[in-house]
């Protein structure tokens, strides 16, 4: 009942995964079977998120030096949660204009700002580590510095702009090639194992 | 609006300050960010996925009296339940079947499709071009060597050169750990070379979007919070 | 002992280094300057492909084809990836293509929505008739398969709470025989997914945007034509903007702002839903819209500006390192 039992579960499911793709007469049942797909991710994705809610509030009440910058995630959370439910009942009202308004100059200047300081780190690091140590080495950072020059080429540097052209088109697709199909191989290798039961990490430790 | 535009750019200075070291305002500011992200994500989830993906069907199925397709969707409903029994520490593995329904079926569903995609279209494109014709043209070569130019060269070298490259890639992931094969040892330094091209564009692409997202708040602030604050308190 | 030179630009504070960096990026932000870039062949590929599709409906008018646009990034990739998402929006709608858009996370819910109205705005597109924005059609692998045979039965009501068969835009595209074009955006390996579903199950047409990080990974799928263009990176937002640029200076002229507010000029029919947009525009709106429309290209400039600087550092930084080894091999 345990494991048995899901594990049978994946193996049917799984054939008819297969089957559905395959075999165009079942097209309609196809459907109903991704009818059922999007409901039961659902409660998934509500449970991840009931789960994120608890892992802030317990971090509230564990006391830490930190106390005060808690309250502010948790009050933050609230408040958006309130204005964006009465937002979603009562469209067009303000609430809904206040919740538009804090995702928009709220969440995502501080989501993009967050990520913009990586262009700092970057440079630094390029300054500290990009080196031409050995051959292998010297070869990455002329690459590098040859595909920063082509995308930004102008007048006399044109030349740089056809270089990269190439680079990208012959070399990299090649390397990339190799990884794709490494990956591909690694995909395929993995879902047979879950259908066929070899793979079982996803139903978690226990019995 | 200059309200919400300014503090979207002292809010993004504050994030910015982390530069300097971390502080107080940075700190708030990231606490902030967390706060909105979950409030956002909760509302979402119960506006789109519970009331759209799950309420929505039903009712309809009903008001449509569509009773087979209501049955089904009570079903999906039911067995999606289960994974309510996460909440008890006993009756915890009964979520088990809805994760081993829908993993099965999405591994089962992905495997012939990831192996056309991955696998067999990619070693087809190394075989021939997009128009079935093949890679490995001696002609052209040959049509080089009666009139050289750059762009003759480019069309005589880089389908050899991709063919090659895609071959020692995979020799070196597939049997490069301590192999004395002659073919392998062989691959091992023209594999290094593709490789580190590869990633050495790749970087220098990383770069160049880094940069970009930090231009892009720059943006903001100089092009459009600067000139509505001029507007605003100008007119 | 003085130190030698080569040790001192080694320790060079890094603060200093970010001081210098934000006054390069600043200057050509301040100084107006733009990048005019070449368009590269992938990009154009995929400004192709869309005329394509829009001299298909002129010769087809009761069966058009349609765009589906999926949002897959978040805010994070904003800055890179709203000028791409834009200016093909722009294309389609100036070519009044019939346009689907969706997100692929629910972060970006929001974010999918305010770009899909602000765009349509600009051309006074009506809700239902010429677009529609179906959300977030949460499993995103089985939205995909869905649009094989019927999206309006796998999502039941559009974002809006409208129901799907209500719409008429859904009523002539509902599956992927009348879409034309799939154009992903994104900051994740969500193309690599929609080759995987789309194009492999159904033959569908790929056009990717993707953040310059990403851009190196899809190659591949580029040589064997799974996906038929792809823009990388600010530089391919740059380009794609300068072209749809061009034509929008050819079919309604340099005055943009005019022609803007001309279409909510003649107040004939109510015909635009509030929900989605106000009609008509307010002072700062309209220079918003004008200004969306140089973002990438004036980013470019302060783009070439950071690399020439990076790469003066990589030199310096490289010639230290040689002058230091040289002088430790003395020793």
């Amino acid at each position: 009942m345990k494991r048995t039992l899901p594990l049978a579960l994946a193996f049917i499911f799984g054939l008819i995964g297969i089957a559905v793709q395959i075999v165009p007469a079942l097209k309609g049942f196809l459907n109903t079977m991704l009818d059922w797909m999007a409901i039961i991710g659902s409660f998934a994705l509500a449970l991840g998120v009931s789960s994120l809610t608890r892992h802030h509030m317990t971090k509230i009440r564990r006391k830490h030096k930190d106390m005060f910058f808690s309250y502010v995630t948790f009050v933050t959370m609230l408040f958006m949660m309130i204005i964006g439910l009465i937002g979603y009942f009562q469209p067009e009202s303000l609430y809904q204009r206040l919740f538009g308004n804090m995702y928009n100059y709220v969440r995502v200047p501080l989501d993009a700002s967050m990520f913009a300081l990586l262009a700092f780190f970057i440079t630094s690091a390029a300054y500290r580590a990009f080196r031409a140590r050995t051959w292998l080495a010297t070869v990455l950072l002329v690459a590098g510095v040859v595909v920063m020059m082509g995308r930004v080429a102008f007048g006399p540097f044109m030349i740089f702009n056809d270089i990269t052209a190439w680079l990208m088109k012959v070399p990299t697709t090649a390397a990339m090639r190799g990884l794709t199909i490494g990956i591909g191989l690694g995909i395929v290798a993995t879902s047979i194992k879950i259908v066929l039961g070899i793979e079982r990490s996803y139903l978690g430790g226990g019995e | 609006m200059l309200f919400w535009y300014t503090v979207a750019v002292l809010l993004s200075l504050a994030i910015f300050s982390f530069l300097w070291k971390d502080n107080p305002l940075y700190k708030f500011a990231e606490h902030l960010f967390v706060g909105t992200m979950v409030g956002y994500t909760i509302v979402m989830v119960f506006s789109q996925i519970i009331m759209r993906k799950i309420v929505d069907p039903i009712t309809l199925a009903v008001h449509n009296h569509q009773y087979l397709n209501l049955i089904s969707l009570i079903i999906a409903t039911l067995i999606g339940l289960l994974y309510l029994s996460r909440f008890s520490q006993k009756a915890q593995w009964v979520s088990r079947y809805p994760i081993s329904i829908t993993v099965g079926f999405w591994s089962g569903y992905a495997i012939v499709t990831s192996f056309k995609t991955n696998i067999l279209t990619q070693v087809r494109g190394t075989v021939v071009d997009d128009m079935g014709a093949p890679l490995l043209n001696g002609e052209l070569l040959g049509d080089f060597i009666k009139s050289p130019s750059w762009s003759s060269l480019d069309l005589a070298v880089s389908g050899p050169l991709l063919v090659f490259g895609v071959i020692v890639v995979l020799i070196y992931f597939f049997f490069s750990i301590k192999n004395e094969n002659p073919m392998v040892r062989f691959a091992n330094k023209p594999a290094l070379l593709y490789l580190m091209l590869g990633f050495g564009a790749s970087f220098g692409y990383t770069f160049m979007g880094r940069i970009s997202l930090f231009i892009g708040r720059m943006n903001f602030i100089f092009n459009e919070w600067w000139p509505l604050l001029k507007q605003t308190i100008g007119g | 002992m003085k130190t030698p030179w080569y040790e001192k630009i080694a320790s060079v504070d890094k603060k200093i280094l970010y001081v210098i960096m934000f006054v390069v990026v600043m200057i050509p932000l301040l100084a107006k300057w733009t990048y005019n870039p070449d368009v590269m062949d992938e990009v154009q590929d995929i400004y192709d492909e869309v005329e394509e599709i829009y001299a298909y409906n002129l010769a087809n008018p009761d069966a058009p084809m349609g765009i589906l646009f999926s949002f897959d990034y978040g805010p994070s990739t904003s800055a890179e990836l709203d000028p791409m998402m834009m200016s093909v929006l722009r294309h389609a709608f100036l070519r009044k293509i019939p346009v689907v858009t969706w997100v692929a996370f629910v972060d970006s819910i929001d974010l999918g929505k305010r770009i899909t109205n602000f765009i349509a705005k600009e051309y006074g597109a009506v809700y239902g008739e010429d677009f529609v924005f179906m959300g977030y059609p949460y499993p995103m692998t089985a939205a995909v398969v869905a649009f094989g045979s019927d999206v309006r039965k796998f999502l039941v009501k559009d974002f809006y709470g409208n129901v799907s068969t209500d719409l008429p835009l859904l009523n002539k595209i509902y599956n992927y025989k009348s879409i034309g074009l799939i154009v992903t955006v994104s900051g994740t390996s969500m193309p690599r997914f929609w080759v995987t579903y789309a194009n492999t199950l159904y033959g569908k047409k790929i056009a990717t945007g993707t953040t310059a990080v990403s851009a190196a990974d899809f190659y591949p799928f580029l040589q064997t034509k799974q996906m038929i263009g792809m823009m990388g990176g600010l530089r391919g937002a740059a380009e794609y903007e300068k072209l749809v640029y061009e034509l929008e200076t050819e079919l309604i002229g340099t005055d943009t702002e005019m022609y803007m507010q001309s279409v909510y000029k003649q107040n004939t029919v109510q015909k635009w839903d509030t929900k989605v947009f106000t009609p008509g525009y307010t002072e700062e709106e309209l220079r918003e819209h004008i200004s969306t429309r140089m973002t990438a290209r004036t980013g470019m400039a302060s783009q070439a500006a950071a690399h020439f600087f990076v790469i003066f550092l990589i030199i310096l930084a490289n010639l230290g390192y040689f002058f230091k080894r040289r002088a430790e091999n003395k020793r």
